[in-house]
């Protein structure tokens, strides 16, 4: 009897090679598809859901009119503006006039309250670098536009109304031109109050000495001071900072008027 | 007599061979490492662990959004998490609903011919292809029995010119859209994490 060449046992090896080839290809492609910078929204009510949502109030008269913050960006600067006709024109007229060291101050501000006759008057922030090769959204003075906010935000007869949310309201108006960033710059620099580096200030309220809150010390700021600034944490336990205006609304610009 | 050596000698290394080749075998049967001596396992231990975490990121993005030239976020301190809803790109080349490209844009500006008239900023076709895509996740949400709010993210290049920003948004609430969320990039206030100061 032929002896049977005993069979090799079924030793099953786990190949590896067509493992490693999907794993090899499949990490580059999902490596590419991966974003590695975090994502955030910027939530912007439509002009005419801002409209809608403004209840009728009734017992408005006996309470202090808050004015209604416009900023309109332009290539000139920033015009800060005040939509809402119960503010006496001269009561919000030193906000809008144009900042220390910018052309037109102290001539006559605006006193419009239509966002769109802005432009006719002087900028309220002039540009900060004249350089035409640069950005627009480099040249803006960001660090006014954050003080001047900041001064209207705190001026004790209004501090606690703008705290209500339906008067968190801040719109913004550009021209045609204007970059999508130079917007959401302005939206950022709007939305939360700072602490001056230095400054030592806490938790806002009515009765703050305003100018310590101010960025730059007194003159001019310049963009690091504005960079340098951290929040102020916010009253509540938690790193919520203390808002300043958090709801940005978009204004449609006159119909027709392309530029 | 050299014959009867030589075939001594093949026999020989015959018999050498196949115990080498046995040796071998078994060698390699006891280790389990392939021919090369290329041990892998940690390599593949690895990779699991890599394209696991790859998968999930994916994944969970809500919105994926593939930047080039054409499309660049601005950056901005939101801290506003995106959500699951339609979107619309606007590049620096098409506005786009979801993924299909609708309306061209050249040098800045959409073709005045694309607009509703001179005076509104509607833009017909763009209102359509959004009425029909919000229409259809209208239904996958009755489907699903979700509430459904009409709201829309936008993502634009950070050198959109108002007008056009503005042209879409008209146009989007002409289609019954309330509410729009703009996607940019997060970047913290200044040189670090948001902290207290003094």
């Amino acid at each position: 009897m032929a002896r049977k060449k005993r069979s090799e046992e079924p030793e099953i090896e786990l190949n590896l090679a067509p493992i490693m080839n999907m794993v090899m290809i499949l990490i580059p492609l999902i490596l590419t598809m991966v974003e590695f910078d975090k994502k955030a929204v910027l939530n912007i009510s439509s002009p005419q859901n801002a409209q809608s949502t403004t209840p009728e109030d009734e017992e408005v008269e006996e309470e202090t009119p808050v004015p209604k913050v416009v900023i309109y960006i332009s290539s000139d600067g920033f015009r800060i503006g005040n939509q809402n006709p119960e503010v006496p024109g001269e009561l919000f007229q030193p906000f809008a006039n144009p900042i220390n060291g910018c052309p037109g101050g102290g001539a006559e501000g605006t006193t419009s309250n239509t966002p769109h006759d802005l432009a006719e008057h002087p900028a309220t922030i002039c540009l900060a670098d004249n350089d035409e090769s640069k950005p627009l959204v480099q040249r803006l003075d960001y660090p006014s536009l954050y003080n001047r906010l900041a001064e209207i935000r705190l001026q004790p007869d209004w501090y606690d109304r703008f705290g209500e949310e339906n008067n968190s309201v801040i719109s913004l108006l550009a021209d045609p031109e204007v970059p999508f960033e130079a917007l959401v710059k302005a939206m950022d620099t709007a939305r939360y109050f700072l602490e001056p580096v230095g400054s030592g200030v806490g938790v806002p309220s009515g009765a703050a000495n305003i100018s310590s809150y101010m960025l730059g010390g007194g003159g001019r700021p310049s963009l690091a001071d504005l960079e340098d600034a951290l929040y102020i944490d916010g009253p509540a336990e938690g790193l919520d900072p203390v808002p300043m205006f958090p709801d940005p609304v978009l204004l449609l610009p006159r119909p027709g008027s392309e530029g | 007599m050299s014959e009867q050596n030589e075939l001594a000698m093949s026999d020989e290394a015959r018999i050498l061979e196949q115990r080498a080749k046995a040796k071998r075998r078994s060698r390699g049967r006891r280790a389990g490492e392939s021919e090369g001596g290329l041990n892998i396992n940690s390599m593949m231990d690895m990779m699991v662990i890599i394209i696991v975490f790859l998968i999930k990121s994916v994944g969970s993005e809500p919105i994926q959004i593939n930047q080039n030239d054409d499309l660049r976020l601005p950056n901005s301190t939101s801290t506003l998490a995106p959500e699951d809803m339609m979107v619309m790109s606007i590049t620096k080349q098409w506005v786009m609903v979801e993924d299909e490209s609708v309306i061209p844009i050249n040098d800045g500006q959409i073709d005045p011919s694309a607009l509703q008239s001179a005076t509104s900023a509607v833009i017909p076709e763009l209102q359509s292809r959004i009425e029909e895509q919000l229409n259809e996740q209208e239904q996958w949400a009755r489907i699903a029995g979700r509430e459904f709010e009409k709201m829309v993210t936008i993502i634009s290049d950070s050198q959109t010119p108002y007008r056009v920003l503005t042209q879409v948004m008209i146009t989007a609430a002409a289609a019954g859209v309330t509410n729009f969320k703009f996607a940019v990039i997060q970047r913290d206030q200044g040189s670090g994490v948001m902290s207290t100061g003094g």
